[in-house]
């Protein structure tokens, strides 16, 4: 039994990790303290049960027209119900190859980093959702090994009117909401530098890559109950090692909107999934 | 109240290692041995839980460990993962035991841990894992005659 006392002593945190580690938890001591969940859901809750439940409707746009409707060959992904509120995939324009891996009729798989979503929530039972789903045959494969899940590090910011919210709140589910408040920190701003100038100013919250995994067939709400007619753009970003080599692409291939009146997601009620046309 | 960089510094220091370890003898995989580590000194940062002594520090920690490595077990995409290869981690001469340890059942890997690495007693052991120390020394007897077996059927 001696030799197994020396054997286990081989499983230790190498160096690296370890003082990955522990920057991300002195960084992390920083941070803004977490948002109440529960009160931000009775408040949710009440509002909801007077709202009736929104008829979606699914039309896509190219992200390259920067929010301009475009013709109707461009279009690429807008949702929106008949509120208004609506998720709009949006282009990195620094990089020419960005996106879209797939072919025209699949159901499609966004990859690429940073991946944009331009998000306007105008009523209060709407919030954005994106999520993956692994029965299909998309990302998440990485060679020789099996990968169950992507981790993404998700930046919220608001670009379009209104003020920052207070209670701008992301909620990670896998099997039950998890509040991820607690793990939040400010993104670096260099991160963010190719936002057009008029965009950089704008708060922004970050979900680590540790932290918040986007597991499959699970789903990142971002609610924003309090503040209806906000435009928001969501980053999802490629997921790096902690010496900065990239971990995974980030790869999502479901997104929409969210209504919290009846639980119900828009691919759920239209049973469409986000195509390429 | 926040904790000291310094003073989580120490604690950290002492205690990361142990994490991982118990992590990675529970979950077998690195990366999730990793994020139950950062899950269980992010507890430590927000509870700054106040210890009597290091055995009090050290028996806290490997609770946490237990009891967020069991969080993950449940999830049932947990499944899916891969268990790391032990030819990375594991020095030549280590690596037939540690393979074998890493074969038998959880419950019996952990309670060679405890008894063997961090030298539990079955009654302190009882208590730490909240079950009776008779179901102790049970596990620890089909554990050690397990990882007899395995090495005597290895045994050319």
């Amino acid at each position: 039994m001696k030799n197994l006392k020396k054997s286990l002593d081989d499983i230790r945190l190498n160096d690296d990790d370890k003082q990955d580690l522990y920057e991300q938890l002195t960084q992390k001591t920083t941070v803004k303290p977490p948002i109440p969940i529960r009160n931000l859901s009775i408040a949710a809750c009440l509002l909801l049960s007077i709202l009736a439940t929104s008829t979606f409707v699914v039309t896509l746009y190219h992200p390259a027209d920067s929010g301009k409707r475009p013709s109707m060959k461009q279009r690429l992904v807008l949702m929106e119900n008949e509120s208004g509120s609506e998720a709009m995939l949006v282009i990195n324009p620094t990089e020419s190859d960005f996106l879209v891996n797939g072919s025209p009729g699949d159901n499609s798989t966004y990859t690429g980093s940073p991946i944009l979503l331009r998000v306007k929530i105008n009523t209060v039972q709407d919030a954005v959702y994106f999520t993956q789903n692994y029965s299909s045959d998309h990302s998440g494969y990485q060679t020789g090994f099996w990968n169950p899940y992507t981790p993404i590090d998700i930046s919220v910011t608001e670009v379009v009117r209104g003020t920052i919210p207070s209670n701008l709140n992301l909620i990670y589910n896998y099997g039950g909401y998890v509040p991820v408040n607690e793990y939040t920190r400010r993104y670096p701003d260099e991160a963010l530098e190719w936002l057009p100038p008029e965009q950089r100013t704008h708060s922004y919250v970050y979900i680590s890559q540790f932290d918040n995994l986007c597991f499959p067939e699970t789903k990142v709400r971002i609610d924003d109950v309090l503040t209806p007619g906000t435009e928001y753009l969501i980053a999802l970003f490629e997921s790096r090692k902690p010496d900065g080599t990239v971990f995974y692409d980030t790869a999502f291939n479901l997104f929409g909107v969210f209504n919290i009146a009846d639980g119900h997601y828009i691919n759920a009620m239209t049973g469409q999934e986000v195509v390429v046309h | 109240m926040m904790i000291a960089d310094s003073a989580f510094e120490l604690v950290y220091n002492r205690q990361a290692d142990r994490v991982y370890r118990i992590s990675f003898v529970i979950l077998k995989n690195r990366e999730d041995a990793l994020d139950i580590s950062q899950t269980v000194f992010m507890r430590y940062l927000n509870n700054h839980p106040v210890f009597h002594d290091d055995d009090h520090e050290s028996a806290w920690f490997i609770h946490v460990t237990q009891n967020a490595c069991k969080d993950m077990i449940k999830h049932w995409w947990r499944k899916k993962r891969k268990d790391t290869d032990l030819s990375l981690i594991a020095q030549p001469e280590n690596r037939s035991l540690l393979e074998e340890l890493m074969n038998l059942p959880e419950k019996h890997r952990t309670v060679l841990y405890y008894t063997y690495y961090e030298g539990y007693t079955s009654k302190e052991l009882a208590i730490l894992l909240n079950t009776n120390e008779s179901t102790i020394r049970s596990r620890l007897v089909k554990a050690r005659d397990g990882l007899r077996k395995e090495l005597t059927d290895e045994e050319p």
